[in-house]
This record gives C-alpha cells, sequence and structure tokens, in this order.
C-alpha cells in the first residue's frame, strides 16, 4: 500500500474567527470545495466522504448533504483529534479495496464564535465527574505532573515547545498568536492546571480544513506534487485518564512503530514533523513514543532551538496549535502541512523536505495516530 | 481505602477558589480519581500516601496518612 495514494487537493478555510453566523457545516463545505478546487475536481467527482466534528455528529452524512453527494463509501469515525488521520488510513484501504476512488476528507468548527453553548455534552465518566476534572486540560495535566516527578521534566522544558511554536508561527501570516513570546513569559503567564500555565495550552479558534485523496495514478495527473502516503495507523488505549494504563507512554507508540513499518522508513528518515500540540506536553511524549529520543528525555530534548526554527528537527512548522490555530480538532491543520512541506508550500518551508509526519491526538491522551508522507523521490 | 497518590493537578477555575484533582493507586490495585483534603492543592505531591473517606454527597475524598 505504501505510495499507493497521494494528497491531490487541500485547502484550510474560516481560521482565527469564522465569517458571522457560520456553522460547523459551513466552515467544513467551504473547505472541501477549496480542496476539491486545489485538485482540480468537482463534487461530481467524489465518492467518499470522510469527517468527524464534535460540533456535528453525522458529520460525513451532513457533509455529503450539503455538498450534493451521495458517496458509496462514508466514514464519520470519531477518534478526536486524530480522527483526519484515521480517515486518511482508511480512505488508503477503502481506495485500494475498491470501495471508491475519491475520498474527501473534511473538517470544520465554529466552536470560537459559537461558545461552549453550542458544543455537544462532553462525554464524562461517572467515576471522575464528581471531582471535576476541567477537561480536558486536567487529565493532559495529570500525565504531565507523571512526566516531571518520573522523568524530572521541568516547566521550562515544557515552555520551550510553546517558544518554538511561536517562533514558526511569526513567519506565518495566518497564525492566531504572532507576539514575540519567550520562556519566561510562559512561566509567569496565568495558571491554568498545574503545571500549564495558560501559554502552554492550546488557542480557541474557528476554522476547518479538507483533503482530496485519489490513488498515485490519478494524482500525478492533477498536481505536480503529490504527497504520497507511505504509512498510516491508528491506535488507542483508554477514553478517560484514570484508565490510561501508563500516564507518561500513550500509544503513539504502537501507531508509530505500524506506520514507520508500513512506510520502510525509520524517524532518522523524517524530515519535518507535525505533531499534535493541544498542550506543551503532547510534543515531547510523542517525540519519545515514536522514537524520536529515549522515554524521558524529552524534555531535554526540546531545549536548545532544536525543534524551532533553524533546529535539526523542525516540529510543528506553521506554529501548530499553540500559536497557528486550534478549531477544537487541530488533526487536519496538521496533515495539511504536512503535505505542504512536501509541495514547497510552508511559512515556515525546510530545505529539502522529503518525509513528512503527521502524528495526531484526540481526547485526554487517548487515541493516537500516525501518517508518514512523501514526495516522488520517496517511492 | 488506602493508596498512593499516582499523579496531581490544582484546576484553577476563572473566579473560583483552585481546587485537587488526582489520581489515586488504591492498595488493592486500582486506579481512580480524587481530591485530598486537608492540604493546600498545590502541596498535593506524587507519592503521598492518603486514606479514603466519604466526602459531601457520599463522594470519596482522600486525607493524608
Amino acid at each position: 500500500m505504501r505510495g499507493a495514494i497521494a494528497i491531490a487537493g487541500l485547502a484550510e478555510y474560516g481560521l482565527g474567527i469564522a465569517p458571522p453566523g457560520s456553522t460547523a457545516l459551513d466552515v467544513m463545505e467551504h473547505a472541501a470545495r477549496g480542496a476539491l478546487a486545489d485538485a482540480g475536481l468537482t463534487t461530481a467527482d467524489v465518492d467518499g466522504l470522510f469527517a468527524a466534528s464534535s460540533q456535528l455528529p453525522w458529520a460525513s452524512v451532513n457533509l455529503g448533504e450539503r455538498l450534493g453527494v451521495q458517496p458509496r463509501y462514508s466514514d464519520s469515525t470519531m477518534l478526536g483529534g486524530a480522527s483526519p488521520m484515521a480517515h486518511l488510513h482508511h480512505a488508503a484501504l477503502a481506495i485500494a479495496g475498491g470501495a471508491c476512488e475519491v475520498a474527501l476528507i473534511a473538517y470544520g468548527s465554529a466552536q470560537r464564535s459559537v461558545g461552549r453553548e453550542g458544543a455537544p455534552p462532553r462525554e464524562v465518566d461517572p467515576a471522575e465527574a464528581p471531582y471535576r476534572p476541567l477537561n480536558p486540560v486536567a487529565s493532559y495535566a495529570l500525565a504531565a505532573s507523571r512526566h516531571m516527578y518520573e522523568f524530572g521534566t521541568t516547566r521550562e522544558q515544557l515552555a520551550a515547545v510553546a517558544v518554538a511554536a511561536r517562533q514558526w508561527a511569526r513567519a506565518n501570516p495566518g497564525a492566531w498568536s504572532r507576539d514575540e513570546l519567550t520562556i519566561s513569559d510562559v512561566l509567569a503567564a496565568p495558571m491554568v492546571c498545574d503545571p500549564f500555565g495558560v501559554r502552554d495550552c492550546c488557542l480557541v479558534t474557528d476554522g476547518g480544513a479538507a483533503v482530496v485523496v485519489v490513488d498515485a495514478q490519478r494524482a500525478r495527473s492533477l498536481t505536480d506534487r503529490p504527497a504520497y502516503l507511505l504509512g498510516a495507523a491508528e491506535a488507542h488505549s483508554h477514553r478517560h485518564i484514570s484508565h490510561m494504563p501508563d500516564l507518561t507512554t500513550t500509544s503513539a507508540v504502537q501507531s508509530g512503530e505500524r506506520a514507520f513499518a508500513m512506510a520502510g522508513l525509520t524517524p532518522s528518515d523524517v524530515d519535518v514533523l507535525q505533531l499534535y500540540d493541544a498542550f506543551t506536553i503532547t510534543p515531547i511524549l510523542f517525540l519519545e513514543d515514536l522514537g524520536f529520543c529515549a522515554k524521558g528525555e524529552g524534555g531535554p530534548f526540546v531545549t536548545g532551538g532544536r525543534i524551532a526554527p533553524g533546529g535539526e528537527l523542525p516540529v510543528n512548522t506553521n506554529g501548530g496549535g499553540l500559536s497557528y490555530q486550534h478549531p477544537g480538532m487541530y488533526g487536519l491543520l496538521a496533515l495539511v502541512e504536512a503535505a505542504r512541506q512536501l509541495r514547497g508550500e510552508s511559512t515556515g518551508q525546510i530545505d529539502d523536505a522529503h518525509v513528512a509526519l503527521a502524528h495526531g491526538n484526540g481526547g485526554v491522551l487517548s487515541t493516537q495516530c500516525t501518517v508518514l508522507l512523501g514526495d516522488e523521490s520517496t517511492l | 481505602m488506602r493508596g498512593v497518590v499516582h499523579a496531581t493537578t490544582v484546576v484553577r477555575p476563572r473566579g473560583e477558589e483552585p481546587y485537587n484533582v488526582c489520581l489515586v493507586d488504591l492498595d488493592d490495585g486500582v486506579r481512580v480519581m480524587g481530591r485530598v483534603e486537608g492540604l493546600a492543592p498545590q502541596d498535593v505531591t506524587i507519592g503521598l500516601r492518603v486514606q479514603g473517606r466519604a466526602g459531601e454527597d457520599g463522594v470519596v475524598v482522600y486525607d493524608p496518612v
């Protein structure tokens, strides 16, 4: 399956604050139409729909109604912020199995404009609810507390993740937060949920994105620079934090191993990474769990500018969920940025970007999906 | 119902007093969410031995041992 399908079109829409009155479906529709236009296709070509949104249950069905598409393959799999990576995995299998030919993966949210009132009720574990864990942040904070306890990870090391993201964002005109940010700014910001201050937490914005996926041959006829799928895998280990088997190790270990095995690659082959940064602890966990550094060494690893512009391992080159955009679920924006790196279109463009990794996370470190994309030279 | 604090945080909602949320490894092997009382929330530390008791509304809360 390696290299059998590719992203042939992509778009984002409604980032920051969506046009007044927009719903999640409006945002998703515009992103979808943008991605189709980018691929030189129309809704009439689409026969596979993939979508998930916490603001829009029945996401792929709603998308089909709005676009006037009656798909022969439909997938509303909800894996939280990792859903789009799972959708790409599923689209690859569906196309390989002949279940569809043109897969449209879309996401949209108007969470900043609509607010919590417009959101469906959160899923709550009845055994956790009486303790009022402010989720998702409290669950991530619990995991971070354990990482600090076991490995000596510091708030300064967490802050280095936020500062690197901001440095990338400062080069991106589309980023929500572009003011200079220092380690001391992050440490001095109001606390939300120890050890996280507000600058350790992702943004709350509107926005959506979409990608169009077709088989490799068709992709080459549609675009000069297809982003080929080299590897993809998904895993999940729990829904609520009290059921996470090990607070310092996510199931990115499994998704990463499987994605790298499918791609026939190792971490040293990756030129640029997009790691879901819901909170500053998450890129640290994923760098460890995906094999870029040893377990427990993620804190020191992210310091000294290693993941920042000019560093040896570029991470979240658009500014990430911490400084670029975070419309409820960030996964598809990470995937889009990975593809943009391979197309040479990123505002944080890396020289010689041939292999890009996009890693999605959902829930409270619950779901983990890893995708490896490559350009023509990797086939 | 005794156990050890496995992970801990201080939740600081706007306009409300901060409070502790933790995960407790009970001696019988089960991990549960809980709240340690009788200590400032930021003074709850990982490794702290705690003893459960029925708090308000019958919810189990924990005291340092």
